[in-house]
């Protein structure tokens, strides 16, 4: 009998086939839906079970200085990572990293025998050692190259710089404030591990996320700025002040040249510094400006019109009464200009001019110069600094103002207040970074001169310099800040500062300023120096004048700004320790000392005779302004026994 | 009659072909799927692929040896294998004789290669069947004459298998059972009868085991659960969408690597999704299909009831088998311990798979 002959057998087995065949449709469309619908979620979740991302700190851009001398630069180095659970013989293997690495082996058996599928040995060791663990070969010990941050001149306007982290993430400075621009694209290795969480593959480094990298060009000129932290490091080391500042600024465009603070810190290796040294505390600290405020005083009151420079007030013999408190003069002085009043920096002559100007007014002019008010430079954590206003002013509290006692100021706000006498009446707006750019050269972002507004009239201006000027001359309060064949302008500053203990103004801690420009007639730089808490002799003059001479001096020699005074001997006037330093520039030496006599009356000569005969003498000339002399210092006379140095005074015969 | 003119005689290469492809195809996704395995645990990334070969090889030849041996001649063998079968399945009770693995005694150990006596008992219960389907014709239409003698032989086999416990294998049977029954004239309330009595006995089976109901909620829900019974099944689904349309590539699964378990045995067709991809699977499932309607067609066209029976039996059972275990490693039907049959690692199912098939290119070479 043959299955042929039974119909619904056939019937039946075709039954099950067709069974068979919708069983096989039914697999199939279900491989379908796992595999082409259903994809890319059960391949990403696949993903997240076997991939193990470790993430690469990115790479980033190079900062400039405006010379395109390079002050922050990555570097490649190795960094050695280890899979422990692919270390078969982990002492051993500790023992050759340790020899290579100079680590301890207790620490990197520890790290090999941790449980983790990823482990870094050590990063970021220098290229000649990772090829050296490369070539051990070691099971389950590898190097990768890592980008590591590295600043070539070490101190050079750290502060201003910052420094990044272990991941090159910006953590202070202007590597955190342009973290984005200067942040290349993230890098990241991804390995996969089993599901007993042993890796089996690690991959090149991957790029992740779209970041760009970019350079930065900072309007800071690394000599500039070198010049100015080692003279602000010399006048903090010897008057054994406890930090210092100095700021240098192009007037006309708000360029910060400089940026300097002492203490300093090496940013390559910031974290064996306390994070209070890793402040630019050109922004970051307020302080009570002093005297140095007069010079916006005199700028108000001859704007207002309310006095001119020969006005003459009554300085009360170095006492004043406000009300129930008492204002000295560390000098007395009786009836003096205006002009003069700048130049003793009297405080008593201060309040007079002011009452003569009235609080608001100033406090308004304060506002305009920028004070209380920050600035708007790209920094970190800049302050604002405080001024009283009229209406919660107490009489004092007003009289003192005009001296500079009762408000604060940054550094910043200070030059920018100075730069804007020096050019002619015109706030600017600080910057630092000149540029941004992309990695073909492109500029993405560029920062060009900005005026914030005009706050005195350019004939105000000038009139003001001109009184600045005779602070840095001879009877001036800074004489020091002189610079030899050139005219320089500027307002000394000594403040008392606030005892946090007592809240009063304390006895033994100042803050010494000069802030000034240099040439007055086209000023080109304008300079700070605060000097905080000097010991000793504490007069902005004496202890903040000298940087502002010996970086201006400096600067306008490397930025070749012509003399205008010729042959100009520098004075030897500075105090006998500095001698040893700073005379070695002395272009001339006077010849040897004649001992005795008078000193001879040089009105009426010429300044070629008036050399010579000074030579002569043993004696430093120096000289100012063009034509015949009419004026000396010391008079004519006067023992030369005790004198050094006679300046010399021409104008043009009329 | 072309009885033995040679070997090859009468080959049916719609049979023969897709089986020895399949069987080349599993042994490379084998060896992809069992080298890191058999290198860490045995230290021989080839230990699986060449015993797997070794099976493949004998199973062939025994294809070959079966094919040409006149299928009457099995008739005679049915109550013999019966029996040995019986005897090994009761065997596998005694402690120290059965192996265990993971909590189940279903291997032998002979030697040094272990055996599992389900393979024969399902082999030999076809055997069976067909023998006495055929013998009482038109009489299977009465369940006392023609149901119950099969009933009770199956359902012996049936217990024991249970009792290992192999849920799946048991199943298989009983559902492979019922076809047989279906197509050799039983009545439809008769299978349903049956399927009213069974069901209970199996679904106390799966409720009176922990492992089994957490199985059945993982089959229900696998992302409940993902990192205890919806794993397997999980990275399962895992393994079929990384393969995509393409597939990863040979040797590229990921899934291998630890996260499937059973990845050489029930789960490689999973292996063979992420390697080779929808395109793969498709190959795959299409050979087996080829090989099914082959061996239905076969059955149809045989000389006489008893071989068409037996080539229907042998069909259906490997049928079944091949769509139980890709329905299980999709997520259609719950998890058993199944394997695929020619491409899962396992020494008594291939040979004796390749035996059935032998026998039905015999039955068919002789039509």
């Amino acid at each position: 009998m043959k299955i042929k002959e039974k119909k619904w057998i056939r019937f039946r087995i075709y039954l099950v086939a067709v069974f068979f065949l919708l069983g096989f449709l039914t697999v199939l469309a279900r491989s379908f839906q796992l595999q082409v619908l259903e994809k890319n979620r059960l391949k990403t979740f696949a993903r997240s079970s076997y991939e193990g991302i470790i993430k690469l700190p990115p790479k980033r851009g190079t900062i400039y200085d405006r010379k395109g001398h390079e002050l922050a630069i990555s570097i490649e180095v190795g960094s050695v990572y280890s899979h422990p659970k692919r270390v078969k013989n982990k002492v051993k293997t500790s023992s050759r990293l340790s020899q290579i690495l100079k680590e301890k082996k207790s620490r990197i058996l520890k790290l090999l025998k941790s449980k983790s599928s990823f482990v870094w040995i050590k990063r970021k060791i220098d290229p000649d050692r990772a090829r050296k663990i490369k070539a051990l070969g070691l099971d389950g010990i590898g190097v990768i190259t890592e980008v590591r941050r590295c600043y070539p001149g070490r101190e050079i306007a750290a502060h201003l710089i910052g420094f990044v982290g272990s991941e090159n993430q910006g953590l202070e400075g202007l590597e955190k404030k342009y973290d984005n621009f200067l942040s290349g694209p993230q890098y990241s290795l991804i390995h996969m591990l089993d599901a007993k969480r042993r890796p089996f593959s690690i991959s090149r480094p991957i790029p992740s996320g779209n970041g760009k990298m970019h350079d930065l060009i900072l309007t800071i000129d690394k000599d500039i700025q070198y010049k100015a932290q080692q003279a602000l490091r010399l006048a903090v080391k010897k008057t054994r002040a406890r930090a210092g500042h100095c700021i240098v600024v192009n007037p006309d465009t708000g360029e910060i040249l400089a940026m300097a603070v002492v203490p300093e810190f090496n940013p390559n290796i910031f974290f064996r510094y306390k994070p209070y040294q890793w402040r630019n505390r050109t922004v970051t600290d307020c302080f009570e400006p002093g005297s140095t405020i007069k010079a916006f005083l005199l700028a108000a009151s001859l704007e207002k019109g309310v006095v001119n420079p020969n006005t003459r007030f009554d300085c009360e013999q170095g006492k004043y009464k406000i009300g129930t408190k008492t204002v000295r003069d560390t000098h007395k002085h009786g009836i003096m200009s205006v002009s003069e009043i700048i130049m003793h920096s009297s405080n008593i002559g201060a309040i007079k001019i002011g009452q003569k100007l009235g609080y608001g007014t100033f406090y308004n002019y304060l506002q305009q110069f920028g004070f209380g008010k920050k600035t708007g430079i790209n920094l970190m954590s800049e302050r604002k600094g405080f001024i009283r206003p009229p209406k919660d002013a107490k009489k004092i509290e007003q009289a003192t103002l005009f001296f500079g006692q009762g408000m604060t100021t940054t550094s910043l706000q200070l030059v920018m207040a100075m730069a804007a006498i020096a050019n002619g009446g015109k706030l600017m707006r600080p910057y630092v970074v000149k540029a941004v750019v992309d990695e073909s050269g492109r500029v993405v972002k560029e920062t060009g001169p900005e005026m914030v507004r005009r706050v005195i009239s350019r004939r105000t201006a000038g009139r003001v310099a001109n009184i600045l000027e005779k602070v840095v001359s001879n009877e001036g309060t800074g004489a020091k800040a002189c610079i030899s064949g050139f005219r320089a302008a500027g307002k000394t500053g000594t403040s008392q500062k606030v005892d946090p203990k007592t809240r009063r103004y304390s006895r033994s801690k100042y803050v010494a300023s000069f802030a000034g420009f240099v040439p007055v007639d086209r000023p080109r730089l304008v300079i700070l120096a605060v000097i905080d808490e000097p010991r000793g002799i504490t007069y902005g003059g004496i202890v903040a004048g000298p940087v502002f001479s010996d970086v201006g001096s400096w600067c306008l020699n490397y930025l070749r700004v012509d003399p205008q005074l010729r042959l100009v001997e520098k004075g030897v006037n500075q105090g006998e320790t500095e001698r040893s330093n700073i005379q070695k520039t002395v272009v001339c030496r006077p010849a040897p000392r004649v001992k005795g006599g008078a000193l001879p009356d040089f009105r009426g000569l010429g300044m070629r005779d008036v050399l010579k005969r000074g030579r002569s003498l043993g004696l430093t000339v120096l000289l100012k302004g063009t034509g015949l002399a009419y004026k000396q210092d010391p008079r004519p006379g006067s023992s030369i026994k005790k004198t050094t140095m006679v300046k010399v005074c021409f104008r043009p015969p009329t | 009659m072309a009885d033995k003119k040679s070997l090859n005689a009468g080959l049916d290469y719609m049979i023969f072909v897709p089986v020895i492809l399949l069987l080349c195809m599993g042994l490379v996704i084998l060896y992809s799927a069992s080298s890191q395995l058999a290198a860490d645990k045995l230290g021989d990334s080839y230990f699986y692929l060449k015993r797997q070969t070794l099976f493949c090889v004998s199973g062939i030849v025994l294809m070959m040896t079966a094919k040409s041996i006149p299928y009457r001649f099995y008739s005679k063998l049915t109550y013999a294998l019966l029996g040995i079968s019986l005897v090994l399945l009761i065997i596998l009770f005694i402690p120290g004789l059965g192996y265990e693995v993971s909590g189940a005694s279903r291997w032998l150990r002979l030697g040094g290669l272990s055996f599992q006596p389900s393979e024969l008992a399902k082999f030999s219960l076809a055997l069976y069947m067909a023998y006495s389907m055929a013998k009482k014709g038109s009489d299977m239409g009465f369940f006392t004459l023609g149901l119950l003698p099969n009933l009770i032989i199956a359902g012996t086999f049936m217990g024991l298998i249970i009792l290992e416990p192999d849920l799946g294998t048991t199943v298989i049977i009983g559902l492979w059972i019922l076809i047989f029954f279906f197509v050799g004239g039983a009545r439809l309330y008769q299978l349903v009868l049956i399927l009213i009595v069974f069901t209970p006995i199996v679904a106390w089976f799966i409720l009176h085991a922990e492992y089994r109901l957490k199985r059945w909620w993982a089959f229900i829900n696998p992302w409940n659960d993902p990192q205890g019974f919806g794993f397997q099944i999980i990275h399962s689904f895992l393994a079929f969408g990384s393969g995509g349309f393409f597939g990863v590539g040979l040797g590229n699964s990921k899934q291998k690597l630890y996260y499937l378990p059973e990845a050489h045995t029930d789960f490689i067709l999973s292996i063979a999704a992420e390697e080779l991809g929808y395109i793969g699977i498709t190959c795959i499932i299409c050979m087996f299909g080829l090989v099914i309607m082959r061996g239905i067609k076969v059955s149809l066209s045989a000389p006489d009831l008893y071989s068409s029976y037996l080539a229907f039996g042998l069909t259906a059972l490997f049928g079944l088998q091949v769509l139980i275990n890709m329905a299980v490693v999709m997520g259609l039907l719950p998890t058993k311990g199944l394997s695929l049959p020619l491409i899962s690692y396992g020494g008594s199912s291939m040979v004796i798979n390749l035996i059935g098939i032998g026998i039905l290119l015999g039955i068919s070479s002789r039509r």
